[in-house]
């Protein structure tokens, strides 16, 4: 028997190609012999889809006619199994659709890799890849993260978070708050998009005015820190569980902007995605980054250190990517942000570090089984403590609580 | 007038066929086991019977106030068989039950039809009232061939199942006592480094592990924890036939079903089955040093790899030591594999747990798990429910042992509750399931009691007849001994001392349905 492994992708989120391109080259990397993979697409309108071309990633460039010719699905319980189960059966149709044992959650971004999705998974008591509900929300919402890891006594750069509200009310003593602050160049980002969506760089007043009303577009809360000059970015990938952990090779992306824009990271060299697909052994992002990254033992052993803490802090699990900013003016590092699910498993980084796709896989997969079991126990014993217990006013007292 | 009769004795009738399926499925639909129990229970059955018959004599004589005492009669009977107080274990409306009730409806419809329905419908009636207690019996011996096929299909089902995962190991866990603690201990254990699936509750028939294969078992799962239960020779044979253990472990060997293995030496037999099959999978078998039963066995030579544990003996490859208990829980110690002592601690009480929880230790440490890493399993383990289990409660504490209790874990209870400070005070009906030594095995249980309990509840006068007798046998105060119907009146009466006082009350088996009639 093999195990039935959901992969899960797509959503409702800005960076919904991305996630197909991830989901769909792990896919690709997983060891068929041990797994029984069932894709599962996530539309834009959080219809669910399963299907023969679902996992076929040429089939995406004519999204109308893909999701015509599969079944939308949804999840259910069916006795100690979790079933895919088809929303619009046909009378000649089973009304299950498959089975799976452990859910893969490959989505990036805002509605779904927030804890949504998580905390949609747990509702059906199976195992999942990745981080939990908390440290996915956690890990999405930049000044939440930022908090949580000055508190712990990481180092982050100062910033101002602002809503939407705020800004509208007196837009002149926001920005008049940012300047008391922080000095110029700032950074605006929306508060909870990753992949550099709505990021943009303001030199004076009007730049910012420009930058923030940009940022609103994509998030109700947008957050204002320094920018940094002469800035190298630095990420590196973290794989475990609050017991163990593991940290991979650095890398540094290239920046062709100020910043590493969208353009950049996903899209750049002007090739499209089913091209890009094509040889997807190799890293989307390949030729804007440099890996390893040029940076002195000294401070990659530092930069590996901050982001054990940063995962421990955080209480993630599987394999998450942290993204580290360092002035070199003044040789300090910071913690920019969280992805816990990075853009292509940040295999290639893993990879360098003698860990292939494959196991890596195989390691997330056994981490999401570890961390259930874990759970099911406490359940467990919270069970016996509080209703079994011999209550010796019989029924009486449960009267009363009614 | 006469339909009234017929709606009253039809309602008899289905309130007899229930009841009487309850104890069926309490006596595990094995016929010996019934018949046995309705020996024990005529007159209950007199009585339930009673009514019908003289409702029966009065119907000869048509006259108009035969009639209407016959339904005065039959009214008050039905009031007397409705189900009165909750079961302790409910019927269950199982596929194999519903079976039974179609045979039984399907006889019952025969009969009715003989000679035209309205013919003497409710002299029928009534005579089938009265054969109510064997039609659950004729019943199963009609259905006998389709159980057989469809059991026969789903051990197949599960035999494919498990074909299907080659890597899967099977430990199966046996012994009178303590097995369903080691199950438990064992799959906290090993959770921590795999993924463990064990037969839940006291799921240990071949058909119970054949149910948890075939709806519980994932193709994740790594380790699978077969309890193996034997209440006749032959019954572990086919669990191992099914599951092909390679790894055994036998926990203890005492006297337990004497009712159908006659002898202790048969018991031991049906108990090494595991260890023949674990022989044939070359696996290796565990098992509990401190069992005079077993370390004979061990002595002779069973030619396979044995790994043996238990307590306070340097013999032992895994050996616990420095026992100590309290009411508030175990320490111990144990050398690790690096031959390092290691101090642990545990909730659990009763001396005994230290040796359960010993053999789970010895498996996951043969699996690979360090001892050291056990440290937190081993704080957190849980007491089986109903199984010594802790329950404090201010100044009262109970100790629930209300499982199934034979000779020698009720004296390991006894030994428990006599380190516990103030009042103690035992609430028992007395043991059962012992065969013909069950009188002696409860005159030495009263005894026994005498020297720890101050107080003694006796529930119940059937089966605690021969425990007065012990008790009385040594001097002890007869104010301090109560006889009460339900171990809840014990639990309250015992609550009075607790005002002034600290107390421990132990609830040392409590008798299922079958047994409190």
């Amino acid at each position: 028997m093999k195990i039935k492994v959901g992969v899960f992708f797509g959503g409702k989120s800005v960076e919904h190609e991305v996630s197909i391109i991830t989901a769909l080259q792990a896919i690709e990397n997983m060891n068929k012999e041990k797994y029984d993979v069932i894709p599962i697409y996530i539309a834009k309108d959080n219809k669910m889809y399963c299907g023969n071309g679902i996992g076929d990633i040429k089939r995406y460039t004519n999204l109308k006619e893909l999701l015509k010719n599969s079944t939308q699905v949804t999840l259910v319980q069916r006795g100690e199994k979790v079933a895919i189960i088809r929303s619009d059966k046909k009378f000649y149709e089973k009304e299950v659709y498959d089975y799976i044992d452990i859910a893969f959650p490959i989505v990036h971004g805002t509605n779904v890799e927030d804890g949504t999705i998580q905390g949609y998974l747990k509702m059906f008591n199976i195992p999942f890849v990745g981080c939990d509900v908390i440290s996915s929300a956690v890990g999405m919402d930049k000044y939440v993260c930022k908090c949580i890891l000055k508190e712990n006594g990481l180092p982050v750069l100062d910033c101002k978070c602002f809503s939407k509200k705020a800004y509208n009310d007196d837009s002149k003593k926001v920005i008049e708050e940012i300047e008391n602050v922080i000095p110029y160049p700032v950074i605006v980002k929306p508060i909870n998009l990753g992949s550099s969506v709505g990021i943009s760089i303001a030199n004076d007043q009007e730049e910012l005015q420009e930058a923030i009303e940009e940022a609103f577009t994509y998030a109700k809360k947008i957050l204002v820190e320094k920018a940094i000059k002469n800035l190298k970015e630095v990420n590196c990938s973290v794989l475990g569980d609050y017991e163990e952990t593991m940290v991979s090779e650095c890398e540094e992306p290239i920046k062709t902007d100020e910043i590493l824009s969208y353009q950049d990271k996903y899209i750049s060299g002007g090739k499209k995605m089913g091209g890009k697909l094509e040889g997807s052994k190799t890293s989307m992002n390949a030729g804007v980054l440099k890996l390893p990254a040029e940076i002195s033992k000294e401070t990659k052993e530092k930069i590996q250190n901050l982001a054990k803490r940063v995962f421990r802090v955080l209480g993630c699990t599987g394999v998450i990517r942290i993204d580290f900013m360092i002035d070199q003016y003044l040789d300090k590092i910071y913690v920019n942000e969280v992805n816990t699910i990075p853009g292509c498993l940040s295999f290639h980084l893993w990879r360098e570090t003698n860990v292939n796709y494959t196991d890596l896989i195989d390691k997330l997969i056994e981490l999401s089984l570890k961390r259930n079991r874990e759970e099911e126990e406490i359940t467990y014993s919270f069970e016996t403590n509080i209703l079994e217990g011999y209550n010796l006013n019989g029924t009486k007292g449960v009267k009363n609580i009614k | 007038m006469k339909s009234i009769i017929v709606i009253e004795y039809s309602i008899h009738l289905i309130l007899l066929l229930v009841f009487y399926m309850h104890m069926f499925q309490l006596n595990s639909y094995f016929l010996k086991k019934h018949i046995h129990w309705m020996k024990n229970n005529t007159k209950k059955m007199v009585i339930q019977l009673g009514f019908i018959l003289i409702s029966l004599m009065l119907l000869c004589v048509n006259h108009m106030i035969s009639m209407i005492s016959v339904i005065i009669l039959l009214a008050l009977s039905i009031i007397y068989n409705m189900p009165k107080q909750k079961a302790k274990v409910p019927f269950q409306l199982t596929n194999r039950v519903k079976r039974m009730f179609l045979t039984e409806g399907i006889l019952i419809g025969m009969v009715i039809w003989l000679g035209g329905i309205d013919t003497y419908l409710y002299i029928k009636l009534g005579i089938l009232n009265i054969f109510s207690s064997i039609l659950c019996m004729i019943a199963n011996t009609i259905n006998m061939p389709i159980e057989y096929f469809g059991q026969q299909r789903y051990i197949k089902q599960a035999k494919k199942i498990l074909n299907e995962m080659p890597d899967l190991l099977v430990i199966g866990v046996t012994g009178s006592y303590g097995k369903t603690s080691v199950k438990n201990f064992l799959y906290k254990i090993l959770s921590t480094k795999y993924e463990v699936l064990k037969t839940p509750k006291n799921f240990n028939t071949t058909m119970g592990v054949v149910k948890t294969i075939r709806e519980k078992l994932k193709p994740t799962h790594q380790v699978f924890i077969c309890e193996m239960g034997a209440t006749k020779p032959g019954d572990i044979k086919e669990i191992c036939g099914i599951v092909k253990p390679k790894m055994g472990i036998i926990t203890s060997i005492g006297p337990q079903h004497l009712e159908s293995f006659k002898t202790i030496e048969n018991i031991i037999k049906a108990k090494f089955e595991l260890a023949d099959s674990v022989k044939e999978n070359h696996g290796v078998m565990f098992l509990n040093g401190n069992d005079t039963n077993i370390a004979n066995m061990i002595k002779e030579n069973l030619d396979m790899k044995v790994v043996s544990y238990g307590v306070e003996n340097k013999k032992f490859i895994y050996n616990a030591y420095d026992l100590k208990s309290s009411s508030k829980g175990l320490t111990f110690k144990i050398q690790d594999e690096n031959k390092e002592e290691i101090a642990l601690k545990t909730k659990l009480i009763g001396k005994h747990n230290v040796m359960n929880i010993t053999a789970a230790m010895a498996i996951g440490n043969y699996l690979g798990i360090p001892i050291k890493n056990m440290k937190t399993s081993i704080r957190e383990i849980q007491s089986v429910e109903h199984r010594l289990q802790l329950i404090p409660h201010g100044n009262l504490t109970i100790i629930d042992d209300s499982y199934n209790a034979n000779p020698v874990s009720s004296k390991l209870a006894l030994d428990t509750l006599a380190e516990f400070e103030g009042i103690k005070i035992i609430v028992t009906p007395g043991l059962i399931e012992l065969g013909e030594e069950e009188r002696k095995y409860n005159f030495e249980f009263g005894q026994y009691i005498t020297e720890v309990c101050d107080y003694i509840f006796l529930v119940g006068e059937d089966h605690s007849k021969e425990v007065l007798e012990g008790i009385h046998s040594r001097k002890f105060n007869k104010r301090k001994i109560f006889v009460v119907h339900t171990p809840e009146e014990a639990v309250k009466k015992a609550n009075k001392y607790a005002v002034k006082n600290k107390v421990t009350v132990l609830l040392e088996n409590d008798l299922p349905d079958n047994y409190n009639v």
